[in-house]
């Protein structure tokens, strides 16, 4: 019996052996056949695609080159049919071998045969050791072969110079921020203006209380920025852009820079939405620089005199609507919050701080976003400085030196356009379709269910930022619906109705209210707990951007126009 | 003939590696009436696959102690492999194993923003816990590294003892590079050479498939050369077996000192009793451990010396610090042309400074990184000597429980486990 059981084996064995050999013989012809063939049909896919190329229109030649990629596609797949049944039937056959094999050894199997004497572990051991110091040796040398490559490697050359420069901590002030208007909607970006002294009345038109009005050469939907006597504006159409710096005092158009020789490596066309245009960002300036971004990922830095100090393209960015999120400033970075992509999941958003000076990037912290059109803002909560960002579905906090994220909360949806603002210690964040939402800052992690004050549901902006003077939090929907709500406790206050569309964002003025029309009608509103208009003023043409108020004037960008209103004399 | 066995068995074993080495076909370029489906998300993970593969693990190791250690039974144990090859290896794909898991540990600790999965954390965890209380069961027919080359052993060949440790010390360094380059989000060094995840998978590269086809043909004689000698969780298996409480013991009452269990070892695990030292060579092995132990924090320094200088070429297989190179050198017109990858940056648009400083970043952790490794591997070569150095007292053969893997085979050579009383008495 237990010979027969082993001549089966034996035979098992022997057949299975025979089996695997013949399947992988025929696997590799398989191979080596086919191996010319595809070369020789791509070769000849590759003659009449070139002969295509001289006669496009000859459908004879299309139909023989459709014939031939057929059959080297047909061809293809024949063969790895071929090859992965074979494989399957190689390993069948080994794996019978292979058991055979140890059925044929267990029949033959002998006992070891004891030894009388138990070897001696010293010389065991000394061996080892002596073998072990060899290896050692020989890993030492090979940390020396990579110490000695490192010497001479690419790495080297730029490390140095690819780290970031130290903080020069020559930065302006937090009160000479707030005698200018260094980025959009002030230096807090919260909209509330400083200097409060301003006219209630002025008409574009017939000259009231116009001090000066200049044309803006190329057009642009970004808001006019004041440092001391200079006005800067950013302007672009789909071939040009372009940066202007205006005399505060006269209008006067000081200079204007072309940045028009950055090269983006994607070269497909930019699609904008014509409300957003190509130059929507906001320009931002610290007293020295004046930085700027267009709606291709263009972005460059200026000094007061109009040089060039820095440029470059941070990618086309993947945007719905175009590019809009204004730049912002903290110390001597520039903050740019980058968002992009259809999905949090793509992973292209990103909020990045650069050396103003020198363009340098000072840190960049990804961010679970889709693409925003909201400006960051940068906060002083008593305790530490916050910068604020708001996106689907997140508003998060980071820290501005470092950008280590601070806290989040999950209040947002949709597109969200309107920024941020800061007042009375709270937070508010809103978007058309979420909620307006009141978060106390001094948290940390996900602050959804711990520092959300309150969420009001109704009458939620989807472009106008909202505005506060801390104790009444108002919003604006474009197409005129105007409600004040209770900083304190998110209850409706008043809402009222006109018929009036609005894009620019409200400004709080002393006790009132600034709020223009796309029409560029300034409406005075009450800050009060009523609804109240206090009067109008008309600009003379539409306007979507933010006013700025600086030492007693409004400057305003009109749809063709820069506008300096004052009181004369 | 017999001679001609092994080659045979080595071809056969080789060649239906290479059954798949074939290539991927470009789509059309011209247009036809085929319309290219739309790209599918693949739905996450459900619970009960994961759940499935962790019970399937927890019971795979229970059954593994249990046959073992309490059924003492080799063809228990074979059967076990086969299960286990079966689906860990073919059905899962060899993916995830514990083997592996080690990297995505490292990169949780190395890149925050990495979340470990659990299932992963189970895997990484669960043979570890088992070594902890019953040696290395995992290794004994749960791996399906281990399994695939415990299978396809057929004359297996002494390695000699000086080799043994030799070699033995590769696993600590392969264990150390896989961290640091995990952890520095640059790769996972045990999958892209996984000698055997190529039969699971039936695909791969070129050089994977030569790899494995050299692993299966030697895994023919020497046994288990990758679980010896490279397997980098088996180094956290080696520190935790010797815990076990429960673990292989050869004779199950009193060992008759025959050195068959030792003759069938085919791992080298089993060490024999040890012979009485004399005095002077007791005073000489003094000496020399004082000596190394001396040596231990000097090799650790020059190795961690070595390593932080040789970071830079490390660095080099991150992929940013790779793209970076390159476009550092085209930019400074030190090259000429592109490469595919360069190509690929300049087309996303990234700015050019940014790569460089991210590049600095990881550069500057591989200098760290370098600085451990080279470390390392300075204690391992130390700490082996030391332990070569140190003399153990054993009065039968024992089976070691940080290089014993359980397989089972010495059992059947224990005259104790056959044998009536009368007859071992008379043996002994």
């Amino acid at each position: 019996m237990n010979n027969s059981w082993h001549e089966t084996a034996v035979r098992v064995a022997a057949i299975a052996g025979v089996f695997s050999a013949l399947v992988f013989a025929i696997l590799v012809i398989n191979g080596w056949r086919s191996v010319p063939v595809t070369t020789l049909k791509a070769g000849q896919i590759a003659a009449l695609k070139q002969e295509l190329r001289t006669h496009p229109k000859d459908e004879g030649l299309k139909t023989q080159l459709r014939q031939v990629d057929l059959q080297l596609r047909q061809g293809f797949f024949r063969r790895r049919a071929l090859a992965e049944g074979g494989a399957l039937l190689l390993i069948g056959g080994l794996l019978v071998f292979v058991l055979a094999v140890k059925i044929v050894k267990q029949y033959r199997f002998r006992n070891p045969k004891p030894q009388d004497a138990v070897p001696d572990p010293r010389p065991i051991a000394a061996g080892g050791r002596y073998a072990v110091t060899v290896a050692g040796v020989m890993l030492a040398g090979v940390l020396v072969g990579l110490a000695l490559l490192s010497r001479n490697d690419v790495s080297s050359q730029y490390l140095a110079s690819a780290a970031p420069p130290p903080a020069q901590g020559d930065y302006p002030s937090a009160e000479e921020l707030a005698k200018n208007w260094p980025a959009f909607r002030g230096a807090d970006g919260s909209g509330i203006a400083k200097s409060i002294d301003v006219p209630a009345t002025w008409d574009g038109k017939k000259g009231t209380n116009i001090l000066w009005k200049t044309k803006v050469p190329l057009p642009g939907e970004s808001s006019p920025v004041v440092w001391g006597d200079a006005v800067f504006l950013s302007g672009a159409n789909e071939h040009q852009r372009e940066v202007y710096c205006f005399d505060a005092n006269t209008g006067v158009l000081r200079w204007k820079q072309p940045v028009t020789d950055l090269s983006c490596a994607d070269k497909s066309p930019l699609q904008v939405m014509e409300d957003t245009g190509y130059a929507c960002p906001t320009m931002v300036t610290d007293g020295k620089h004046a930085a700027v971004m267009f709606a291709d990922g263009d972005l460059a830095c200026f000094d007061f005199s109009g040089k060039r100090l820095w440029a470059k393209n941070m990618g086309k960015p993947d945007n719905a609507y175009g590019l809009a999120s204004s730049l912002a400033m903290y110390h001597n970075k520039l903050i740019i919050q980058f968002d992009q992509g259809t999905a949090a999941e793509d992973g292209k958003s990103a909020l990045i701080a650069l050396d103003i000076a020198s363009g340098q990037q000072q840190w960049k912290t990804k961010r679970p976003v889709p693409n925003a059109w909201a400006t960051p803002i940068v906060i002083n909560t008593g305790a530490r400085d916050e910068l604020i960002t708001c996106a689907n579905p997140w508003v998060i906090a980071y820290n501005p030196k470092d950008g280590k994220e601070l806290w989040r909360a999950e209040v947002l949806g949709g597109d969200v356009a309107p920024s941020p603002v800061f007042a009375g210690g709270q937070v508010f964040a809103v978007n058309s379709g979420a909620n307006l939402a009141a978060i106390k800052p001094d948290g940390a992690g996900t602050v959804t269910k711990s520092k959300v004050a309150w969420l009001y549901p109704d009458d939620l902006p989807d472009i106008v930022s909202p505005v506060s003077n801390g104790e009444l939090v108002y919003i604006v929907y474009t197409y005129g619906t105007i409600t004040a709500v209770d900083a304190k406790t998110g209850k409706k206050v008043w809402t009222e109705t006109v018929d009036n569309e609005f894009k620019s964002s409200p400004t709080v003025v002393g006790d009132r209210i600034f709020l223009m029309d796309s029409a560029g009608v300034m409406h005075f509103l009450s800050g009060g707990r009523a609804y109240k208009e206090l009067g109008t003023a008309a600009l003379g043409e539409p306007s979507n951007c933010s006013p700025a108020f600086v030492n007693g004037r409004i400057y305003i960008r009109g749809k063709y126009n820069l506008y300096c209103i004052g009181k004369k004399g | 003939m017999k001679r001609l066995y092994p080659i045979y068995c080595w071809l056969l074993l080789i060649l239906p590696t290479f059954a798949f080495g074939e290539e991927r076909f470009p789509p059309p370029e011209f247009e036809s009436n085929y319309h290219a489906p739309v790209v599918q998300n693949p739905p996450p993970h459900t619970v009960w696959p994961v759940a499935l593969d962790i019970s399937l693990l927890v019971v795979a190791l229970a059954l593994a102690a249990y046959l073992t250690l309490k059924r003492r039974s080799r063809r228990g144990v074979f059967a076990l492999t086969l299960g286990c090859i079966a689906y860990f290896g073919f059905v899962r794909h060899g993916c995830v194993c514990p083997v592996g898991s080690i990297q995505n540990v490292a990169l949780a600790i190395g890149q925050p923003q990495y979340a470990l999965p659990f299932v992963v954390a189970a895997f990484f965890l669960l043979p570890l816990a088992a070594a902890l209380f019953v040696g290395r069961v995992f290794c004994a027919g749960v791996c399906p590294l281990g399994a695939a080359q415990d299978i396809v052993l057929l004359k297996p060949l002494k390695v000699p003892a000086w080799l043994e440790h030799a070699l033995s010390v590769l696993p600590y360094i392969y264990l150390g590079a896989a961290v640091l380059f995990a952890a520095t989000g640059s790769g996972f060094l045990i999958c892209r050479y996984d000698p055997f995840i190529a039969i699971y998978r039936m695909s791969g590269t070129p050089l994977m498939l030569g790899i494995t086809a050299g692993m299966l043909a030697l895994s023919t004689v020497v046994g288990r050369p990758y679980c010896r000698f490279l397997c980098p969780y088996g180094v956290l298996l080696r520190w935790l077996a010797p815990f076990a409480r429960w673990r292989v013991r050869i004779a199950p009452k009193a060992c008759v000192q025959c050195h068959m269990c030792q003759d069938a070892c085919p791992y080298g695990a089993i060490r024999p009793p040890t012979p009485a030292e004399n005095p002077g060579g007791r005073r000489e092995g003094k000496s020399r451990l004082v000596l190394y132990l001396i040596l231990l924090p000097v090799l650790l320094a020059a190795g961690g010396a070595l390593g932080y200088f040789g970071g830079a070429v490390l660095s080099g297989q991150h992929t940013t610090v790779r793209v970076a190179n390159r476009v550092w050198l085209e930019e400074h017109g030190k090259v000429k042309g592109t490469t595919l990858e360069s190509d690929a940056f300049h087309r996303h648009g990234q700015p050019v400074d940014e790569l460089l400083q991210n590049a600095a970043k990881i550069r500057k952790q591989f200098d760290f990184g370098g600085l451990l490794l080279g470390g390392w591997i300075g204690l391992v070569i130390g700490l082996k000597l030391v332990f070569l150095s140190i003399r153990r007292r054993r009065t039968d053969y024992e089976a070691d429980p940080a290089a014993c893997v359980a397989c089972g085979r010495c059992y059947r050579f224990c005259p104790e486990e056959h044998a009536p009383a009368e007859v071992l008495e008379k043996i002994q």
